[in-house]
């Protein structure tokens, strides 16, 4: 528990604050956005400049209901990534190939409760989930004896604040907010394989493709009528939508048509018969095609950036 | 003759880059020295203007981004309960009593210092390790430089007194149907029995705030510390706790959640870090012949020694001696609080005067902003 290298905590221990229930719940938001229609996304790169590469993504968050303490506004996905390609220490073996390693981190103050600085099995899952995505796109026989560390900061989360409590309810309400951050954990594995792949561009490494990550969710169509029928939308955000039946991130390769890292939650084939996984995975890809847009885009203004700087000199 | 593209030369010879760049030759029709130019386009004493972003984060009870050139910092501060039956030594403050609804017994300032510091209920984190830097590269423990600038900041918080006791204590009172069970449980002795009998009607400490201030770099390029300080304050300035009570029923600490009820942090004067590096190019035996040049340009602490403000990454390198002071102007006339001076020996007390006045002028420049 107690780290000799950090600062630590008061020794009798702290706990995360509890709001009481004092006004009504806000309404939970809904989606205003067409099925097919992503957020936008707010990304840069070269954000560090010691960095070979790196890059900054937000997405905008969705309007809040009431400003209240435990969420004073909404939090919206907000990711650094950093790429570092170095030769590898003398000590280490020959290896033929760049060795890509991949690390998550979500900063403490990055959900609703404080985490600490320990890695955790979520960091852990969505460390080797965004190096096996990358690992089919880049061209690693061109970096013999190179390494390439991948640091990726979670500053901010996407779920929502701690629910108030209420006597009796209490077991209700933490549910919920579990199943919701389990959905968010795919947005923001979608997110980290963006920033991810933005960090690489940006660093200038050798890529099959530029991959770009997408989300899509399954769930109960919102019509006006209210009958059974399912839906699949592009970037969910799970508070908009009450009941998710499933999702999928996919890494997606456009102009080679791979998928190079698949995630689905939820059975798609019991709500969306049997075409429903493939509905489904497909719906992602075109949602990690909007996504790419935005990483070439970003990736082209850089280089604008910079020769206009060095023409102007 | 063999000739390095500079990048290539600042990497080699770091110190030897900034000489060539401090000492560069003047132009002959010129008669008046020309002041020295860094590596960087900045003036020996020319700092870097810090860019404030703050309350941007929303699961942070208050945060800032804090830019000085390349360097980017990221603060943001959370608020967890300690409550009192879980803190094994409470030290005396802890023990108070008020009446119900009624103003606390004041704390002699150093009784006040004392007790935030056993209790510690500031707890400041430095992370390096987030790809800000070459050095401080992912998946390692914290570095050394990460260490000690957590224990700087923990230092610096402790003994500017930035935040006081009272703003971090929720008052309550036990019932006395509780408090019986306690006995009951507990074998009390005499005397406490006797504490418990004028407790009645009155209120204690029922927890304490405990601030976490967590700083990740997103990029480093030099002068970690006063980015990293510059982040903590403006952070803390901008930091509302809710409004918390002691329940009864529940035997725990609730909190609403109404913004308007929450208050802000009050912090005592305006603490402004500011740090400085010393260039001797004399003792580096292998540059006296380049040293030379050096009285081309004004050194300006003479005879190729430069005082340096705000020093980046590369001339962090180059500079073996440091000097680090906190001021504070807030009472009017400038205070030091915290002075540190580390390595080398160019610096004397006319070098420390000219820091002191460098210090003021930043204070001024930080104030603005903060």
């Amino acid at each position: 528990m107690s780290d000799r290298r950090r600062i630590n905590p008061p020794p009798g221990g702290t706990s995360a604050p509890v709001y009481a229930s004092s006004t009504a719940s806000p309404l939970p938001p809904t989606r205003t956005r067409r099925p097919d229609e992503l957020r936008k996304i707010f990304l840069k790169t070269h954000i560090t400049p010691s960095a070979t590469g790196s890059a900054y993504l937000e997405l905008p968050p969705s309007p809040s209901p009431t400003p209240s303490l435990s969420h004073s506004q909404s939090p919206s996905l907000k990711l650094t990534a950093t790429a570092h390609l170095a030769p590898l220490p003398r000590s280490a073996p020959f290896t033929p190939n760049l060795l890509v390693s991949v690390h998550v981190k979500f900063a403490p103050f990055a959900s609703p409760i404080r985490r600490g600085y320990i890695r955790d099995a979520g960091e852990r899952e969505l460390s080797v989930r965004v190096e096996n995505a990358l690992r089919g796109v880049i061209i690693a026989e061109r970096w013999p004896k190179m390494g390439l560390d991948l640091s990726i900061v979670v500053l901010e989360g996407e779920e929502e604040g701690p629910a108030a409590i209420q006597v009796g309810e209490k077991d209700a309400g933490g549910a919920a907010r579990k199943t919701e951050a389990w959905w968010a954990t795919m947005t923001m594995l979608a997110g980290c394989v963006n920033v991810a792949a933005a960090a690489v561009v940006d660093a200038g490494i050798d890529c099959v493709d530029a991959v770009a990550g997408g989300v899509a969710a399954m769930v109960p169509a919102n019509t006006a009528g209210g009958k059974g029928g399912v839906e699949v939308v592009l970037d969910p955000v799970p508070r908009e939508h009450g009941d998710i039946i499933a999702a999928a991130v996919v890494a997606y390769l456009p102009t080679r048509d791979e998928i190079t890292e698949l995630w689905v939650r939820g059975d798609p084939r019991a709500a969306g018969g049997e075409k429903g996984l493939e509905d489904l995975v497909d719906a992602a890809a075109s949602a990690a095609v909007g996504a790419r847009t935005v990483i070439l885009e970003a990736a082209r203004e850089e280089v604008q950036g910079r020769v206009e700087a060095t023409e102007g000199v | 003759a063999l000739s390095l593209p500079a990048p290539i030369f600042a990497a080699l010879a770091p110190s030897s880059f900034l000489l060539a760049h401090l000492t560069q030759p003047q132009s002959s029709t010129k008669k008046r020295k020309r002041p020295s130019v860094r590596p960087n386009g900045r003036l020996a004493t020319e700092s870097r203007v810090p860019v404030i972003n703050t309350n941007s984060l929303a699961h942070a009870n208050g945060s800032a981004v804090v830019r000085l050139g390349d360097t980017a910092v990221v603060a943001g501060i959370k608020g967890e309960l300690l409550y009192a039956k879980d803190i094994p030594n409470p030290p005396p403050s802890s023990k108070r009593l008020r009446e119900v609804g009624g103003s606390a017994p004041p704390l002699d300032e150093d009784d006040e210092a004392k007790s935030l510091a056993e209790l510690g209920l500031l707890v400041p984190n430095v992370e390096l390790s987030t790809g800000s830097h070459p050095a401080h590269l992912p998946g390692t423990a914290p570095t050394a430089l990460a260490q000690t600038l957590a224990e700087r900041l923990l230092e610096t918080l402790q003994e500017t007194r930035l935040v006081s006791l009272d703003q971090l204590e929720i008052w309550g009172s036990r019932s006395t149907m509780a408090r019986d069970e306690e006995e009951m449980d507990v074998d009390a002795s005499e005397e406490q029995r006797d504490d418990d009998g004028d407790e009645t009607g009155k209120e204690s400490i029922m927890a304490y705030w405990a601030i976490y201030i967590d700083i990740l770099f997103i990029s480093l390029d030099g002068n970690a510390f006063d980015a990293a300080w510059g982040a903590v304050m403006a952070a803390l300035k901008n930091t509302t706790l809710p409004h918390a009570w002691w329940d009864e029923e529940r035997e725990m600490i609730l909190c609403d959640a109404d913004l308007e009820r929450s208050r802000s942090l009050t912090l005592r004067g305006l603490p402004v870090s500011v740090s400085f590096g010393i260039f001797d190019s004399t003792a580096e035996p292998r540059m006296t012949n380049s040293t030379a040049g050096a009285d081309a340009a004004e050194a300006n602490l003479g005879s190729g020694r430069w005082l340096l403000t705000d020093l980046d990454d590369s001339e962090e390198t180059a500079c073996k001696e440091s000097i680090s002071a906190v001021v504070d102007g807030a009472s009017g006339a400038l205070q030091l609080r915290k002075l540190q001076k580390v390595g080398g020996g160019v610096a004397d007390l006319a070098v420390m005067e000219e820091v002191l006045k460098l210090a003021e002028q930043r204070w001024k420049e930080w104030k603005r902003i903060l």
